[in-house]
């Protein structure tokens, strides 16, 4: 089969997404594509779903935080960043995603953005608002979780 | 109109109301690029990541149980928001121009029309849109939402009246980047220009109040020594 000629192929856009999730949780790559299609599906149905093209090339995952690489068609490009940002649950896990730059090949994205914070992540008990509860810690970030419920905090909050 | 780059605040929801503490949500906004954040219901914080605006929310059952708290939150709090919802408290809210903004216009079906934002204008009060439904809701009650959220937005344009951009977030994980949500609300035809001057405009209400904050006595100001 003949290739296309240059200026008639695809070009894409691979968007590097940061996605922030409970210390205590690690994502799993199959249920980011599922929850990007999901939310692609439920903001603008076939048509958006269709036109953003979301598809998840890349996955890295540690406890707290996933670096994903999402392919999109050059067009689409700002749209498929409104759907990302609409992403707000992984399989019932809550997330923060945020996207963190893009780029024009796998590569250059790897390259500059695939390389977040592996800290171990430390189990410990912790009193919070004179409560005693168990604490992820990882660096200045603390998850909670205790009788209260899950709270998002930092050091500086610990008693 | 603001300048490009004023800069960009949020309205947060902290613990204890939240899931989120204060200071997790400042370190969280300061990675997302926002200059700062206003904490409702928190009390007083000192933080580093970012700017921290104490803030204050007034809600109740109705406008009577409601106007007794108002002028002493007024006083204790650098922004105030009143929770509306039905057109009986959003009167109250754009009635008073000690208020600030406010939220939660739209829980009701037709709680906002053009004699509120007309009176929201004169009287200076914003009124806030909230864009979290938009990575919550789904199916009907996102259509309905989207809706009122819609016709909220028309009456604003067309009366030239303030409002604010906020996502109501409860966890650090609701904030999403300015450039994000700019993104999200052009997917439901919403200007992105349009929503990056309401979350400058939350930095106008700030400096505003500070200043009347740091007058030796209401209606002085000190002008800076050329």
């Amino acid at each position: 089969m003949r290739p296309l000629p240059k200026h008639m192929r695809r070009r894409r856009r691979y968007l590097a997404v940061r996605l922030g999730c409970p210390l205590d949780t690690t994502l799993d790559a199959h249920a980011v594509q599922d929850a990007v299609w999901q939310t692609a599906r439920r903001i603008g149905g076939a048509s958006l779903s269709a036109a953003t093209d979301l598809r998840v090339m890349r996955f890295e995952s540690t406890p707290g935080v996933a670096m994903a690489l999402v392919r999109t068609p050059h067009a689409a490009e700002t749209r498929a960043r409104g759907v990302l940002a609409a992403v707000d649950t992984v399989a019932t896990t809550p997330v923060a995603p945020q996207v963190i730059g893009t780029c024009g090949t796998i590569a250059a994205c790897e390259e500059r953005y695939m390389n977040h914070d592996t800290r171990p992540v430390d189990e410990r008990d912790v009193a919070f608002d004179s409560e005693p509860c168990t604490a992820f810690v990882q660096g200045t970030q603390v998850d909670i979780v205790g009788p209260i419920g899950d709270i998002g905090a930092t050091r500086l909050d610990l008693e | 109109m603001p300048a490009e780059d004023a800069p960009l605040y949020e309205a947060v929801y902290p613990y204890p109301q939240g899931r989120s503490t204060a200071h997790r949500f400042a370190q969280h906004a300061g990675t997302l690029g926002y200059d700062g954040l206003v904490m409702l219901g928190a009390g007083h914080v000192d933080s580093s990541g970012c700017d921290i605006v104490d803030g204050a929310v007034l809600s109740g059952p109705d406008v009577a149980s409601m106007s007794g708290g108002l002028h002493q939150l007024r006083a204790a709090h650098t922004v105030l928001l009143v929770e509306g919802g039905d057109h009986a408290r959003n009167r109250f809210a754009v009635d008073h121009p000690a208020v600030d903004v406010l939220v939660g216009s739209i829980d009701d079906r037709m709680a906002v029309n053009h004699v509120i934002v007309r009176t929201a204008r004169a009287h200076d009060v914003a009124i806030a849109v909230d864009l979290g439904p938009l990575m919550t809701a789904d199916g009907g009650r996102l259509v309905r939402y989207l809706q009122r959220c819609r016709e909220l937005i028309r009456l604003l344009q067309h009366e030239d009246a303030p409002y604010v951009i906020t996502t109501a977030a409860h966890s650090h994980r609701q904030l999403r980047a300015p450039r994000d949500l700019t993104a999200l609300a052009s997917l439901v035809d919403i200007d992105p220009a349009w929503v990056r001057v309401g979350l400058q405009r939350w930095g106008q209400i700030i400096t505003h109040n500070r200043r009347r904050q740091d007058a030796p006595a209401a209606g002085v100001t000190i002008e800076e020594d050329p």
